[in-house]
């Protein structure tokens, strides 16, 4: 319940870029286009990086600019009174190019540690945690992963994921269902006093 | 929203942080965004798809320049002759072998046109004569055997016996008079059965065959040289008998005479 709560409040806190603004970009105009990813520039970064972040920061930030890029290109193709809201259309977007980069090249993958990043203020268990579930998202399988990642972080619902994901809504359950099971018999493993309480 | 959801509910997922992203520079983004060359240059495989094509087509449009301007009426052969060295001596050796021995059998082949169109010739020659000497030649008849050096039986055969020296090689002919013997022969009963004597034996055999008895009467004909010409059963008591009385006397010999002669004679059974 609290957790629903938080999410709630993350999403709220997470507006929409308003319509005037969005239909200024659509016409092409710099500044609106500007802002556009200025608003949206973290939350595509926030995706490439729990998806790709092993393969290192500077091919995240390859496909953080190619993201924005291919948003910019296709603004004018967004649809304000349809379905999705610009952030789903931007994180479908970002999802696509993140897969693409690792359908051209897989090789590549999995080279770097993944980790998660050490902010100086958090405490040191929150920063032991926190690498434990990285490591743990980055062992799921690619299709799970990326239906945890949008869920989890992105507070997509599981018909957007289905969108995004151009698979049925059953498969994303599936596939989150799956995915929570194995991160949290990873993180279980790696720090059984983490759910100390909830057994 | 799902049952699954309070699987993690107990642990806070963003924990996992996300560092704050770089700075972009959003204006020379949105210019990237936005230029043409940037959505050119998005499309490197089309590019070089397209420049793949033009290249081929140029190519082949090229071919057909060249084979279309190539002359095709006349055709030209150049015959390098080899420049120098051992090889090439020897080279040039056999090619102009090869040129003398085509020569040769150039010259060959018009004589043989020559003897042709002269065989020709006097095959028309000779036709033509034959077709004149057909039309104005009479039959010529056979020519007669006159002289005795060209006299033989054949000769006589082929010409029915009509020459004057035929005469000797005819079967029913008189006999030619030998000027030694005597003209006719002197039939008395000596010579008559010297000459039967040699048959006597086969007449009396005739006798033995049969089992009739009676006398077997037979005019007997001969010719000069003494062989018999013919025999004639005057009588006779039995025709078989008869008949083998004659088959016997008929190779009887007698002596010679100018002219033959005739006689009757009796065999007693």
């Amino acid at each position: 319940m609290e957790r629903a709560t938080a999410l709630r409040s993350r999403s709220a806190a997470r507006a929409e870029l308003d319509d005037l603004t969005l239909r200024r970009a659509q016409q092409g105009e710099r500044a609106a286009l500007d802002a556009l990813v200025a608003r949206y520039h973290p939350v595509v970064h926030a995706l490439v990086w729990r998806m790709a972040c092993a393969r290192g920061e500077s091919h995240v930030a390859d496909l953080v600019q190619d993201a924005l890029i291919r948003v910019l290109q296709n603004v004018a193709r967004f649809d304000p009174a349809g379905r999705a809201r610009l952030s789903t259309w931007i994180l479908t977007i970002t999802t696509r190019v993140v897969l693409n980069d690792r359908r051209r090249d897989t090789s590549r993958d999995s080279k770097v540690e993944p980790t998660s990043y050490i902010d100086p203020q958090t405490a040191a268990a929150e920063r032991e945690l926190g690498a434990a579930i990285a490591r743990a998202v980055i062992e799921l399988p690619e299709a799970q992963r990326i239906a945890f990642v949008l869920r989890e972080y992105h507070d997509l619902d599981y018909g957007e994921i289905a969108k995004v994901l151009d698979v049925d809504v059953g498969t994303v359950k599936s596939r989150l269902s799956r995915a929570r099971a194995a991160v949290r018999d990873t993180l279980l493993r790696a720090h059984p006093d983490l759910f100390r309480g909830a057994r | 929203m799902n049952d699954d959801d309070d699987l993690l509910d107990d642990i806070d997922l963003h924990a996992w942080r996300v560092p704050p992203p770089a700075a972009i520079d959003r204006p020379l983004l949105v210019m990237r965004a936005l230029s043409p060359a940037a959505a050119a240059a998005k499309r490197p495989r089309l590019g070089w798809l397209l420049a793949g094509i033009v290249l081929v087509n140029a190519a082949i449009v090229a071919l057909l320049v060249i084979l279309l301007a190539r002359p095709t009426a006349t055709t030209t052969r150049i015959i390098e002759r080899p420049a120098g060295g051992a090889v090439d001596a020897k080279v040039h050796d056999v090619l102009a072998r090869l040129e003398q021995e085509q020569r040769r059998l150039e010259g060959k082949l018009s004589e043989i046109q020559e003897l042709r169109d002269l065989v020709l010739e006097l095959s028309e020659r000779v036709r033509k004569c034959e077709q004149r000497d057909a039309k104005r030649e009479p039959k010529v008849p056979r020519q007669r055997i006159d002289n005795d050096a060209t006299c033989d039986e054949v000769s006589c055969v082929l010409q029915n016996y009509n020459a004057s020296c035929c005469a000797k090689y005819r079967r029913d002919a008189p006999p030619v008079a030998s000027p030694s013997l005597p003209e006719s022969l002197d039939w008395n009963r000596g010579s008559i059965m010297n000459g039967i004597a040699s048959v006597k034996a086969k007449v009396m055999s005739c006798g033995v065959s049969s089992s009739v008895h009676g006398t077997v009467k037979v005019r007997v004909v001969v010719r000069p040289d003494g062989l018999v010409r013919d025999v004639t059963v005057e009588a006779t008591p039995d025709p078989a008998l008869g008949k083998c009385v004659e088959a016997a006397v008929v190779r009887a010999v007698f002596p010679q005479t100018q002219l033959g002669g005739s006689f009757t004679y009796p065999v007693v059974f």
